[in-house]
């Protein structure tokens, strides 16, 4: 098999805080590969961001402190700014929530995607004397070719009448069309890999339903590698192809989008399952049992779910918790596990007996 | 001293806590009164002819994309913005501004604001934000609300008392939207407007705040005007939920209803566009181009450039709400396109 776009191994990230040291991302494995779509899911604080962060090495004020990431072949963690910068915005791109935050207000939609356009296709020499504004150096004829493409990008991220709109700056548009238009600086350098962190959060369900739908042609089209950061269940189980399940830095579960949110294994993806609303009809009863996150400076040993876990065991306590191979591509990390469906739909029927029967089961 | 003046025979009684008549609020987009003068240019409508009602211990859901006036319209009930038509009612009596209004009428609406960061003040704990709002409902000094009274009141919102001494820069999303809470219900409202009080927090802390928000409702008989983009998080609180597009009301009615059987095409592609969380269903679908914009309304019906079922007398004629079975819809296609031929078997169901 050749290797993957994207290769996260055992990724560990820190933050030095006046309260102690927090390990933001606490061994993380995974990986992104062209033309497919990985979700990462995760509450807040679960270190999601973190690590799409940590991917482009974006990671300030945090360090990583061990593991590796190897992008097309290239190992991240130790690689040199210059490198990065050359990686950063070409082969690898991102999209963060907040567009406002990633345009700027005073300079047009239009020559934002175009400098992204240039950048990437002139050499840095070009771009030196094109800087000096030497007359008879200066690529004008360049400009004018990457305006005619970032007319083209605004029409792929769907945004209306581009020729007009490439002229707007960033406060004339509605949030749905400023995150197009980062989308559209995003996809300007072609990229391999596209991180996008939780990009339709702050966006209407209708303009989101777009976006998504983007993806997944970017995805089927160009072939992109896309790495989706979301809060969302909805969002990752439309538009993903895999999904890593994290909490509290940690990969609880991951594996297939049908499996892993269909029928899933690890207790904590079920609980988050259960939180839904889309899942909490009329009768008003959404699960709270996933009720206090932990505090993340504290150290503890063992699965970082087990104070709110209701299958919670000794063994769960004792001692750092290995990741199995439930099946090929689906991994778990739970003492506990594998649950089966069977064992899951007769615990629910009969949670006061749920915690005696259980040891048997999995010794 | 902070005493509720509302008895078990207010929740019965047919007065609605909060009333909107046919408010209209249009805002000018040059400043100067020269450039006024001057241009041409319409004002933007952002709130047209809406009247509803809330009563004590509804919710009333309000959804509808960004931009289409759900936000104004929450202004106009607090008293932050003053409408050009129509009038605001607090239990039948009319209300005018935040300034005009007494300290009491005043005490009846709480606010929950969107950012709910930014409605603190950064430099204060947050107990004395929160005992600010209820020592000023009963115009004592700030000193007489105790530690007690706060306590009490965090702890009415699944905090511990603790936290009053920090400030908001050291709270979470989810707690600084439960703070902002208990901080509304500190002067005993009788109704809240919540401005998407749950957008942007991940869906375990958003089932806590939702889960926390029918308790409050369920103990003090509060009702909610609960403003949101998203209809999943409206469908889990709502009693009635109202759509509005472009400024207007474009159907009101019972939440079950609504969803199982949406009226309006508008409603139905809001419903659509949900991604669902079982990976094996149909994707979402999105809604293709734009609301209009409020300085320039389409004629006829405002949705119709977007509209799938568009023809000929939607670009002439401007549909007005009627009410179609249990519900009320603003389109010139509701009576037909619901009729007999057109309905969910759940239908049936919904004796309501």
């Amino acid at each position: 098999m050749s290797e993957p776009l994207l290769r996260v191994e055992n990724l560990q990230t820190r933050f030095d805080t006046d309260h102690g040291t927090v390990d933001a991302v606490n061994g993380v494995s995974f990986t992104v590969d062209r033309g497919e779509i990985v979700g990462i899911l995760g509450e807040s604080g679960s270190g999601k961001s973190v690590t799409a962060r940590s991917i482009c090495r974006l990671e300030d004020p945090g360090n990583i402190v061990g593991g590796s990431i190897t992008f097309a072949e290239r190992e991240l963690t130790t690689a040199t700014e210059a490198t990065l910068r050359r990686l950063r915005g070409n082969k690898l791109s991102m999209v963060f929530q907040d567009p406002t935050e990633s345009l700027n207000p005073v300079f047009s939609v239009g020559e934002q995607i175009a400098e992204s356009v240039r950048v990437h296709e002139s050499s840095e020499t070009q771009r030196l004397l094109d800087f000096l504004g030497v007359s008879p150096f200066r690529d004008r004829s360049a400009w004018e070719n990457a305006r005619e493409r970032a007319i083209e990008l605004l029409d792929q991220v769907g945004i209306p009448n581009p020729e007009a709109n490439v002229s707007s700056f960033p406060h004339e548009f509605s949030g749905g069309l400023r995150q197009r238009a980062v989308l559209a600086i995003a996809l300007a350098s072609e990229p391999a890999l596209l991180v996008a962190d939780e990009p339709t959060t702050a966006l209407d369900t209708t303009t989101q339903a777009d976006i998504l739908s983007r993806l997944r042609s970017l995805r089927d089209e160009q072939n992109i590698g896309i790495l989706l950061i979301s809060h969302d269940i909805g969002v990752i189980a439309q538009t993903c192809d895999r999904v890593v399940v994290l909490y509290d830095g940690q990969v609880m579960e991951a594996g297939p989008v049908e499996r892993i949110l269909t029928a899933p294994e690890r207790p904590y993806t079920r609980a988050l399952l259960s939180c839904s609303v889309r899942n909490s009809d009329a009768d008003k009863q959404v699960q709270s049992a996933m009720a206090r996150p932990r505090d993340p400076s504290s150290s503890h040993e063992g699965c970082p779910f087990a104070d709110r876990c209701q299958y919670v065991t000794e063994t769960c306590r004792s001692g750092p918790i290995p990741t199995t191979e439930a099946a090929s591509d689906h991994r778990l990390a739970c003492v506990e596990a594998p649950f089966s469906e069977a064992k899951f739909v007769s615990e629910q029927q009969e949670i006061p007996a749920a915690n005696g029967g259980q040891q048997n089961d999995t010794a | 001293m902070t005493q509720r003046n509302q008895t078990p025979d207010d929740v019965q009684s047919g007065t609605p806590v909060v009333e909107v008549q046919n408010v209209s609020k249009a805002f000018s987009s040059t400043r100067s009164v020269l450039g006024r003068l001057r241009s041409s240019d319409s004002p933007a409508k952002a709130v047209c002819d809406v009247s509803l009602a809330v009563q004590r211990g509804e919710t009333l859901g309000l959804v509808g994309e960004s931009g289409c006036g759900k936000s104004t319209l929450a202004k106009l009930i607090t008293g932050q913005l003053t409408p050009d038509d129509g009038q605001v009612r607090l239990d039948g009596t009319r209300v005018g501004e935040l300034s005009e209004r007494s300290t009491a009428q005043r005490r009846r609406v709480g606010v929950v604001f969107q950012h709910a960061r930014g409605s603190f003040d950064p430099r204060w704990p947050i107990g004395r934000s929160i005992a600010e709002a209820s020592s000023d409902a009963t115009s004592a000094s700030l000193h007489d609300t105790g530690p007690d009274e706060v306590a009490e009141l965090l702890c009415s919102v699944d905090l511990a008392p603790a936290i009053a001494d920090r400030y908001p820069r050291e709270l979470s999303g989810g707690e600084i939207q439960r703070v902002a809470l208990a901080r509304a219900i500190a002067h005993d409202p009788d109704i809240i407007v919540l401005d998407e009080p749950v957008s942007g927090l991940d869906m375990a802390t958003q089932a806590r705040v939702l889960s926390l928000l029918a308790d409050i409702q369920q103990q003090f008989g509060v009702g909610y005007v609960f403003i949101s983009h998203d209809l999943n998080v409206v469908r889990f609180l709502a009693d009635r939920v109202a759509v509005m597009y472009a400024g207007e009301l474009v159907e009101v009615g019972q939440a079950g209803d609504l969803f199982q059987s949406p009226n309006h095409p508008y409603t139905e592609a809001l419903i659509r566009a949900i991604p669902s969380d079982d990976p094996r269903d149909p994707p979402p679908v999105p809604l293709h181009g734009a609301p209009p914009d409020p300085a320039d309304r389409p004629e006829g019906c405002p949705f119709h450039p977007r509209c799938p079922a568009v023809t000929q007398s939607c670009q002439e004629h401007h549909p007005s709400l009627e009410e179609v079975r249990e519900t009320h819809v603003r389109c010139l296609h509701a009576p037909e396109a619901t009729g007999e031929t057109d309905i969910n078997e759940s239908h049936t169901e919904n004796g309501l």
